[in-house]
């Protein structure tokens, strides 16, 4: 059984078009933010996505809640087809989101005792006397911060408080967009350490969207790398990191410094900028920056296919790990 | 919920001279309005036409009109009518244009571009010209003067909300608040229009005396508030028909809606400045 599961999610956007594209359907032209997204994620996994900034990360993940509106695929929380914003009001409560920006994500004149309780009033739940400062202590922050106001707050207490308002409902998923950002090392390391806590105690799902691999490598057990809009390969964290087998994935994960300043892969160097979303390539998506391009890159789009058991890469050329897996 | 009231702002406020003198000739003429019973030495309305037109004396401080109506107890109930007015006009105008911005920028964007239409369309008519047309239609009185401010100030106000909302909208803790599953009059009314108020509030306060303006012209002309009730544009009218006898009269009417129009408008200009954070930061002291 799986928590979620999305098939086939696109999304366009479109254009603003003149006089012309509202007299001739034909050439009016869309913005491709993501296509073809396929996934799945069962209780209490974690996945992360990574990819670079502008590859639609953040907007897939508001797709999922209902947020941003979808124009193909569908997608099922627990076995239930969630398409209209009915569907999607009703699994709110069972999920919940942490934001980038942690203090721009609480409203600005609420007290974060209000901000904590209500998700409660809203799901008409009761509300016991204790419930925020338990909420407060759940992610380790003293009961007095109930009065403070969201500006008041250390980027790291915003994040804690982010952590204590998504869990309030007690959700099965929670969409984590980059958990981690803006925060000094040391706090980074306190967040996640939470949220794995709260993970095993609470049976949570997490999608986690984040840039900084070695946070996901840290968290996930299963990673999915989306590239201008597409996941390029979905697989299990150890072994994707220790063998990609997208040449997209493979220069993703070489680009991540290493503590060692002798070992540089100058071979699996990343070349060239991301293309812009206006021209998106046609078939493979990585063709402009693909070192392995072939004609049939430039005319047929490769699906994700199942290369080794669990393993989902959408390249022609990808081929089963050779030797054995370290 | 914190509404744009602190202590910090109305500090400011006090050490400007200009929103001193606002705040308190505004405290001056609320007083005036809400204890009109108790100030005015004599029935505003009682006829005494022995005494028609006296100059100032100690029974009459203002002395009297044509009619022998003391003129101090005349402008004291003035007082009541302008802010009555004023206030019940611009509070309805502020609120059904506060909910129509709301609407306007949050909602879809059809309904959007329908109501931006109407305000525009309001928004061409000149205010006086639109006064009188309404007053032709449906006869002058209180009620109709409240009528056409509240017509006139909506699309204003509608479009400051409405801006406000729009940049606002798609913020990230409107979003968590849609990801919590929080329904859109509570979006609305506990989190937008906290955030949206405050500018709003200073443009409400600067357009009230713009009201007892438009109040006492209209009722100079005879075409506002209807005789006998006191309002100052009637005793200015008063004293004009009375003014190659007496000036007193209209001396005695202008005073209170010049001195209450710049209290209100010192106030309005104060209460920007000492709310705007970047004004009280730049500031030395």
């Amino acid at each position: 059984m799986t928590l979620l599961s999305v098939q086939n999610l696109a999304l366009d956007l479109p254009l603003p078009g003149g006089l012309m594209s509202a007299l001739n359907p034909k050439s009016r032209r869309s913005l491709q933010i993501f296509a073809d997204v396929s996934f799945t994620l069962n209780p209490g996994e974690t996945l992360g996505l990574v990819g670079e900034s502008g590859s639609g990360k953040t907007t897939l993940a508001r797709a999922l809640l209902g947020l941003t509106p979808t124009t193909h695929g569908t997608i099922h929380f627990d076995d239930l087809q969630r398409s209209t914003p009915a569907d999607f009001a009703a699994m709110r409560g069972r999920t919940a989101m942490m934001f980038q920006d942690a203090i721009a994500s609480l409203s600005p004149r609420m007290t974060i005792g209000a901000l904590l309780t209500e998700p409660l009033t809203i799901h008409g739940q009761p509300r016991t006397p204790t419930k925020i400062a338990d909420m407060l202590a759940l992610v380790g922050l003293p009961p007095d911060f109930a009065n403070r106001y969201p500006h008041e707050l250390s980027g790291g207490q915003a994040r804690r408080v982010g952590v204590a308002r998504a869990l309030v409902l007690n959700p099965k998923l929670v969409i984590a967009d980059e958990p981690t950002a803006g925060l000094d090392v040391s706090v980074q390391g306190e967040i996640l350490n939470l949220m794995t806590d709260l993970k095993t105690r609470l049976n949570l799902s997490y999608l986690i969207i984040s840039h900084n691999l070695a946070m996901v490598r840290h968290v996930s057990d299963r990673i999915a790398v989306m590239y201008l809009g597409r996941l390029v390969e979905i697989g299990p964290t150890r072994q994707t990191f220790a063998q990609p087998l997208h040449p997209y994935s493979q220069r993703l994960i070489a680009s991540e410094p290493l503590p060692d300043p002798r070992k540089r892969r100058e071979d699996l160097a990343i070349k060239g900028e991301i293309p812009s979303l206006l021209n998106r390539p046609k078939a493979c998506v990585f063709q402009s920056r693909c070192p392995l391009v072939q004609p049939i890159c430039r005319n047929i789009p490769p699906e994700l296919r199942e290369i080794t058991p669990h393993r989902f890469v959408r390249c022609h050329f990808a081929e089963p790990p050779t030797g054995a897996f370290p | 919920m914190r509404w744009p009231v602190n202590t910090r702002a109305l500090r400011a406020l006090i050490r400007d001279p200009m929103g001193l003198m606002g705040l308190i000739l505004v405290a001056l003429f609320i007083t005036m309005a809400i204890a009109a019973p108790i100030l005015a030495p004599y029935n505003p309305l009682a006829l005494d036409v022995r005494a028609k037109l006296q100059s100032p004396s100690l029974a009459h401080w203002l002395g009297t009109d044509q009619l022998g109506r003391d003129t101090l107890s005349r402008i004291i109930y003035g007082a009541r009518t302008a802010l009555t007015i004023a206030i019940t006009a611009i509070g309805l105008a502020g609120t059904i244009g506060i909910l129509l911005g709301l609407i306007a920028g949050y909602g879809p964007r059809w309904l959007d571009a329908a109501l931006v239409l109407i305000f525009d369309a309001l928004n061409s008519l000149p205010m006086m010209m639109f006064a009188l047309a309404i007053i032709t239609v449906l006869g002058p009185g209180t009620g109709t003067l409240i009528l056409v401010v509240v017509l006139v100030s909506i699309p204003g106000y509608a479009r400051l909300i409405r801006a406000q909302t729009l940049s606002l909208r798609s913020a990230d803790f409107i979003v968590a608040e849609q990801a919590i599953g929080a329904s859109t009059p509570r979006i609305l009314l506990m989190h937008l229009l906290p955030n949206v108020f405050g500018p709003l509030c200073i443009v409400l306060s600067m357009d009230i005396p713009v009201v007892i303006m438009l109040e006492a012209g209209l009722s100079y002309l005879n075409l506002g508030v209807k005789p006998p009730t006191p309002s100052w544009g009637n005793i200015l009218y008063d004293g004009y028909t009375a003014i190659r006898t007496s000036s007193t009269l209209v001396i005695a009417a202008g005073a209170p809606l010049v001195l209450a129009t710049l209290g209100f408008t010192f106030l309005g200009e104060g209460l920007r400045d000492a709310l705007d954070p970047r004004f009280a930061t730049a500031r030395p002291r």
